[in-house]
Parts: structure tokens; sequence; C-alpha cells
């Protein structure tokens, strides 16, 4: 029986594989797969991992998940998973899952330096109402704030943008988010006037070349990976460029493999641009009609604390102003401008050979080769963050090759739903939904309209960001803190000097919601236990734009809450009185005496859909707790910023159906190609190409300089470090590192280093070695030989591993414009341990 | 028991040398190879002196494997 069982489960695995690979098995095992799953219930759902946005079929048998397939219908996948698919059985079955918040506590009180001691809920929440109203009542709002997440669900990031903009008036609000892709949202805003790409994954079957500038998407987006290998193996045609300051996966498969100096590519981009103009491949009639010029200001620092040298010193850094200015510009000004960008000087610059920087170019300028480039952090980590996304741009505008079949830039995502939440919702300490910012006093309108808020709710001012949050924490400004769905203890930069710091301030009240025990969690006075991915109903947005539904699967263990249950629960603690300026009342009397739950989600509209309308046969806990349908609530709310403003989505009901849809969905029907007339419904007949995020339809090429990094190798930290990610475990390892099985086979981080530099130091393979930064050091043992082969010169540490906190190391700097950490440059000494 | 099954993609002119190196991985079994070469279908099974996720990366890391894709796990006590 045992037998039979594992031989009919193998034939279905055979055979799923084999439908993928479009070939076909032997009739006897097509016949035992046939017997199909006994008892196990089917459902999609996106993957909880990176951005990619992969469908999944999860598979329940008796209450817990026992099997994924990777869901053929799906368009992004098409039936694919990687290997961290196959964690998603088991991410949630983690021996030290959290089941009960936990509060520090000291004869049977909460204090600072007491032990964690589990409490109920109402406990919990009373304490943490209490701290948060404390702060209020001694320094206003701008005291209290919150670290979120592109991993929340859509409805989770919204109900928290909301909760803290309009229940409790500070913008201190951003997500984990910002050290992932707030330079390509900056960069967005720019160049276009509008977020997120124009493409969409359809280009990776439609390329003629394709062009890695710092992704190393073999191993963290493995699915576009395998299409785009599948498209380099049936076309011949096709070529494969990849640039990195260090050789991955990707390199197997590249035509042009190119490793570039840290900084470089600034260098490299402007020479393509040049080498475009000289070359006489610009294409005039669309430059002509679609783009504008303009010069960037230049020196703007290194978002560093202001007492920092580097930013005193800096021309531009000290106001926001200057650091984003730009004047007009023209194309001949321009095209002077990239004119010391030859090729000798690229070359020089990037250590790349000439005869690849050429090649490169050529891919670029030849208007018969269709070409699409994709990044991920090695542009959107980078002290001229914003900057390096421009400048690609630049080099697709001036050949027109963009927003079309085959043709554009594509800025890749790390997390489930950076662009869908994050992004889209606008849970950044300066954004409202659908692009909409809390400076702009037209903006602040429609989002109070909408929420049926007094006008005047919203403060104008915009909050701290992530990397100001830790300052604010460390000086004492920001006090009671809420941290959700991220372990930024360890992900943010110089956790040494600010970010534990800040933690442990005795002024600060600090809260962590998580499904496990993180180094954040642990750093916290108030732990809160969290149900995770089809533990709940959520909705992720991916990289192209696609929203995706999913049900409720299964039961969170424990008093697990999802962090929609928390945000909407905790808001019951607060009456407006407590929290809101008595002017604001005295002048909208009918708000006073009111809960914020009463306020922000009993309003009409969040609470309009009736339990009738839930899924049978699936649970729905946060639903069935608040008594309406919350999600659909929140989502249909949410909605209304967008719709009619190119931002549209759907009705809730179609995603529960579809495989995602990409926006704008416009007549029930999704855009693959954004601002082209055809394929995007917000371009008119006749218009051909229109880039509508800016009042006059053009997008801007922006003139900018190579600028060194703030920190580089001397003679004392003689190598640069770059951190990252590895295939096996995914962001900071929370999640990956609870499966038994994942944890041996990569059991711990290593530093990997080029082996002449391991010899002139005297060390060994697998030997344990100190690296220290001027920040703080860390041990862990060398790698020469593993599959990421760095130069001499530089080292490789990833940042998954809690036992081996990399960023003790790295420098806390950022892009200043959009406020994202540089994880990959800095400066280190490795020595024996 | 924990059994999966895997597209692996690799160059064509490395396919023989691939299929033999996975070959040799324990709980490893070839099942069918798509018409273009690019491509086989294979299953990987808990075998009694295995850890099926190291050999998924033995999978991944075999050279001349330019991708490999899950497409369906199981996995129960």
């Amino acid at each position: 029986m045992k037998l039979n069982r594992r031989d009919f489960i193998k034939a279905n695995a055979a055979m799923a594989a084999a439908a993928v690979a479009g070939t076909q098995l032997p009739a006897t095992q097509k016949a035992l797969a046939a017997e199909g799953d006994a008892g196990i219930r089917w459902d999609k759902a996106p993957c909880r991992f990176c951005g990619t946005g992969c469908s999944v079929l999860v598979g329940t048998k008796n209450g817990k998940i026992v099997a994924t397939q990777g869901d053929p219908d799906a368009p992004v996948n098409k039936g694919l998973n990687c290997i961290k698919g196959y964690f998603l059985t088991k991410i949630m079955y983690g021996k030290d899952r959290l089941t009960k918040p936990l509060l520090r506590k000291k004869n049977g009180k909460y204090d600072k330096n007491g032990e964690f001691t589990p409490v109920s809920w109402d406990e919990a929440f009373a304490i943490m109402a209490e701290k948060f109203k404390e702060a209020i009542h001694k320094n206003g709002p701008t005291t209290v704030g919150m670290f979120g997440s592109g991993q929340w669900q859509v409805w989770e990031g919204y109900a928290a943008a909301k909760l803290f903009k309009a229940g409790l008036l500070s913008n201190n609000i951003d997500p984990n988010a910002r050290h992932c892709m707030a330079s390509a949202v900056a960069a967005f805003m720019r160049t276009f006037g509008i977020d997120e790409p124009m493409g969409c994954y359809d280009d990776l079957e439609k390329a003629d070349a394709f062009v890695l500038w710092g992704a190393n998407m073999a191993e963290m987006h493995p699915i576009l990976w395998s299409r785009l290998t599948n498209r380099r193996l049936t076309a011949n045609h096709v070529k494969v460029a990849v640039l990195s300051t260090y050789e991955h996966r990707c390199f197997d498969l590249a035509d042009i493999p190119m490793i570039f100096k840290p900084q470089s590519d600034l260098a490299i981009l402007n020479y393509i641009a040049n080498y475009i103009i000289q070359n006489d491949k610009v294409n005039k009639d669309f430059v002509d009609k679609h783009v504008n010029f303009r010069i960037g200001n230049t020196d703007i620092g290194y978002g560093l604390r202001p007492e920092h040298p580097l930013e005193q010193k800096a021309a531009n850094a000290k106001e926001r102003k200057k650091q984003i200015g730009s004047k007009e510009y023209s194309f001949e000004e321009y095209a002077r401008f990239v004119s010391e960008y030859t090729l000798d000087k690229a070359h020089e610059m990037s250590g790349v050979p000439r005869k690849d920087l050429k090649a490169l170019a050529e891919l670029y300028a030849d208007p018969k080769r269709k070409v699409v480039s994709y990044w991920t952090m090695g542009f959107n980590q980078h002290t001229r963050g914003t900057w390096v996304n421009q400048l690609c741009y630049n080099v697709h505008l001036l050949t027109g090759k963009i927003s079309e079949p085959g043709n554009g830039p594509f800025s890749l995502t790390g997390q489930p739903s950076a662009c869908g939440t994050a992004r889209e919702v606008g849970t950044f300490s300066h954004r409202l939904p659908a692009d909409m910012v809390v400076m702009k006093k037209e903006h602040r309108d429609v989002a109070e309209k909408i929420w049926k808020l007094p006008q005047g709710t919203i403060p104008a001012k915009p909050g701290y960001h992530a990397v100001l949050q830790n300052r604010m924490l460390k000086d004492g400004k920001l006090n009671a803190y809420w941290v959700m769905c991220n372990n930024n203890m360890q992900a943010a930069a110089n956790m040494n000097e600010e970010g534990y710091p800040g933690y442990r301030n005795p002024k600060n009240f600090i809260v962590v919601s998580d499904p496990y025990p993180t180094v954040t969690a642990m750093a916290a006075d108030l732990i809160l236990p969290t149900a995770m991915w089809v533990e709940k109903e959520g909705a992720y947005g991916n990289a192209e734009r696609r929203t995706q539904f999913f049900r409720q699967q299964v039961k969170p263990p424990g008093e697990a809450k999802s962090d929609l249950w928390q945000l909407v629960e905790f808001s019951k603690y607060f009456t407006t009185d407590e929290v809101w300026p008595k002017e604001l009342l005295a002048k909208n009397p009918k708000y006073k005496g009111k809960t914020l739950y009463e306020v922000l989600f009993t309003n009409g509209q969040v609470d309009k859909f009736p339990l009738s309308q839930l899924q049978k046969g699936h649970d729905n806990d946060e639903s069935n707790h608040f008594g309406f349908y919350l999600q659909k609530g929140l989502f249909e709310e949410y909605a209304s910023f967008g719709r009619g403003k190119a931002h549209d989505l759907a009705p809730f009901e179609m995603y529960h159906k579809a495989r995602g849809l990409r926006w704008p969905v416009v007549d029930n029907k999704e855009t693959l190609w954004r601002f082209r007339e055809g394929y995007d419904p917000y371009v008119k007949k006749g218009e051909g190409v229109r880039f509508y995020g800016h009042k006059d339809g053009k997008a801007v090429i922006f003139a900018l300089p190579y600028e060194p990094p703030p920190e580089v190798p001397d003679k004392e930290y003689d190598l640069w470090l770059c951190t990252g990610r590895v295939l096996e475990h995914w962001h900071s390892g929370s999640m990956t590192r609870r499966v038994p099985e994942l944890y041996r086979a990569v059991p711990d981080a290593q530093v990997f280093m080029h082996p002449k530099d391991a010899e002139k130091r005297g060390l060994k393979r697998g030997q344990l070695v100190k690296i220290a930064s001027r920040r703080g050091e860390i041990t862990c043992p060398v790698e020469t030989r593993g599959r990421n082969k760095v130069p001499e010169g530089l080292v490789f540490v990833p940042w998954f591993d809690a036992g081996r906190l990399v960023n003790k190391l790295t420098l806390d700097a950022t892009c200043p414009i959009s406020k994202e950490t540089d994880f990959k440059k800095c400066a280190v000494k490795v020595t024996t341990a | 028991m924990n059994i999966s099954g895997i597209v692996v993609q690799a160059f064509p002119d490395n396919f023989q040398a691939v299929q033999q190196r996975l070959q040799t991985l324990s709980g490893v079994e070839i099942h069918a190879v798509n018409k273009d070469g690019s491509s086989l279908v294979i299953t990987l099974e808990d075998t009694p002196d295995n850890v099926p996720s190291d050999v998924m990366m033995d999978v991944q890391k075999t050279q001349g494997v330019l991708a490999a894709s899950l497409i369906y796990n199981y996995c129960d006590e």
C-alpha cells in the first residue's frame, strides 16, 4: 500500500513536470497519475517569496499544507516554480512559531529590561495603546511610527497607512521596500511622472537581447531566468549581457560577461548614451516627439547624518529642493555632457574590456535589435540609485526602445508585493495611494474626501523614512514604534551604531509583529504573533503590475493573528479625542468621541460588504471577527483612488477568478505595455506614444554624471564589501531558515573571496576569519571556490544569517534622492579570526 | 515521504554529460527529455541516505545545468 502511494505520487510529480517541459511520459505512468491525489484540496496562491509573482497550486489535507505545484494556468510561471517554492509547504511549520503575544515583564509589570512573558491580546494592545498615547501627548504625533513591508497584503498596507496617516496623524510610516526599490520609484517619478515598469514579462519571449545590470536573476528570480534561458536556447540570434561586480550564476549563459568596478555603472551608461549619439543611432523622431531634456543637480551628498563631514562638504546636500533640483537642457547640451564618457574613459573607470563595452553599446544602438534591461539591487541599493536608474532610461529613450513588445527597461522587485502594497498603496512616509503625495494639498484633499475625513486631517510634512526612523529612535525623537512583517534589525545598515541603540533606548517602546522570533523580535519590548501567507485571505502585486489574490487555506497556530486583524483591532483602543487636535474636532464635532475603528473602518465603505459574500468552504478569520467582508471593503475603498487615473484596478471578485491582472485594468482588460497606443487605453488614437505621467506627455532624459561612492577601500580597510541574497534563502532567512533541511543545505553565511586575496592574507578555504569595517566586525568561514566568484579586491557576504549579522559592517549611506541604503559598497578588512 | 518533479534546462551540447551527472545523484530518476533537447524531466525522492533539499541544490549546481525548476512537491511525515 505504502509503495503504491509513493509510486503514484511520483507519477504525478513526473507528469506535472513533463507537461511543463512539453514532453510525453510512458502510458503506464500516465495511468498511475490519473488516479489523482486522494483527499487533497488544491487552490491557487501567489508564492510568498520574491517579486516575480509565480502562482502556486497549494494542496491542503487535514488542515495542513502538504503539497505544492507550479500553476500550469499561470502566465507568469507557466507551471514552473523555483527551489524556494519547495519550501512553501514548510515555512509555516517551523518549531519556534510564535503563538502568543509576549511582553517584557518584571514582577508582573511591563519592564524594558524584563523577560518575555505571555500575555493576552487585550493586555498587549492596552499597554501598546498606553505607550502610543503617552508619546503623542508628550511630544506630538511625530513620536509614533511604523515600519512596514513589501510583503504585506495590499489591504494590510492600506489599513496601516490609513491608521497612521489619517488616524494617529503621523506620516512616520515607511516600508522595508525603502531598502529595496525606493530608487526605482524616485527614478520612475522623475523620468516618467508615474511609477512602475511600462513593460511586462511577455518581453522575455520577444526580446533579441537581454542586459542584466546588477541583477542575479538565476538565483533571485529563477523563474524569469528560466524563461530568459529558454528564449536564448531556442532563438540563436538572442544575446545575453551580464554586468556585475562579481561573477555569479547568470554568467553561465552570458554572451557578453562583464565584471565592473563598483559605482562605474554610472560611467558605462553614459558611455552607451555617448556611443548612440556619436554613431548617429538616436531615434530622432521618437526623441523629438516624446522626450524633454534636463540636467540634474550634482554633489548632493550621501544621505548620512547631517553632521557627517561628507554631508557638510557637499554643495547640494542640505536642502531637499537642491538634492532633487534640475534645469532645462537641450539635446545638443546633453550630447556635449556625455561626450566626455568615451570608450577609453569607460574602460579605465570600469575595468571592463573595450570590446565588451562596445558590444554592449551596440546591442542598444542597433535599431534592429529589441533590448530589455533588467536590474534589481545593483542599481537600487546605490548612493546614486535614482541616477543610475535614470541613466538606463536615457539609453532606452534615446533609441525609442521602450513601451513595446520586446523593448524596454524593467526594474525587478525583490518582495511579493513591493509594487502592489508598498508602492501602489503608498505606504512610504511621503506617499498616498495612486502615486499621490502628502506634500500636495490637492492630493491630501482627495484622500480625505475618499476616507470621509475632515479637511486638514492628514499631516502635510513627510514622515521619517526607514533610515531616519532608526536615527530618530536612537535620538529619542521616535518613541512608540511598531515593526510589522519585516526583519529590519537584521536588514538595516549600521546596526551597531543606529538600529540596536535605537530599539533599546529606554525612552522607546518597540513592538514587533512576526511569525518567528527574529533578531528584530528579540530586540523588541512586545512581540505579536502573526498569521502568515495562506493562513489569511491575501493580495500581492508583482513587478509587472499584476495584482493577484488568494484565499485562506489553513488556520494559523495558537493565538497568531494576521497583520490586518492586528491593525484594525488596535484601532479600537483609541478615540479621536485622545489623539486628534482639539481644533480639528471643534470644527468637525461629529467625529468627537468616536474610536479610530469607527472613523477609519466602519465608515459605511469598508464595512459595506456582508459576510454572505465570503467564499464557502474557506475560512476568513478577519471578516468573521469584525462581522463584515473586511478585505473586500478595504480593497474597494482603496481602488477608488486609482480608477480613472491610470491606476485602475478591476472589481474585487475578478481577482479571485483570474491568475492576476496587470493594471490599469479598464473595461475588464489588463494593460501589457503602458504609454503605447493599441496597448494602453490611456493613450488616444493617433498619439502613438504618450508618457502621460507628465502633463506634456513627454519623458525626461536627465544629464547626470559619475560621482564617487562615500567610502572606498584604502590602506587599512582594503576590500570592497558587497552583500546580497543566495538562492536557498530568501532575504533575512527568517522563514527559509526555519526549514531544517534548508538550514542544512546552506547552514551559515560565508565570505566569498578571490583565492589570491585569501593567499595574500594567509587564509585557507573554510578557515574562520574576521571581517571588520569602521562600524563593527563579524566572524565567518572563507569560501574561495563557491558559485559566486568575486574579483580580487572585493568580498561578498550574504545577509540571511542571523548568527553573522553583516549589517554590523555596512554603512548607512543612501541615495540622497530616494533615501535607499547602498548595501553593495563599503570598505572592510579581512584577517585571521 | 518527500517527492518532487523537476524540469532541468541545459545547453543542448552539454546534454549527455548533464544527464550522466544527474544520474549519479541519490534519489534522482530521469523520466523524459523534450524533443528539442533543451530540457529534461526528473523526479527526486527521499531515500534512506539522502536529504532531498541537499540533492535539489546539487541538481542546481550540477555542471552544465542552466536552470532547474521545481514543478511539483509532495511532503508528509
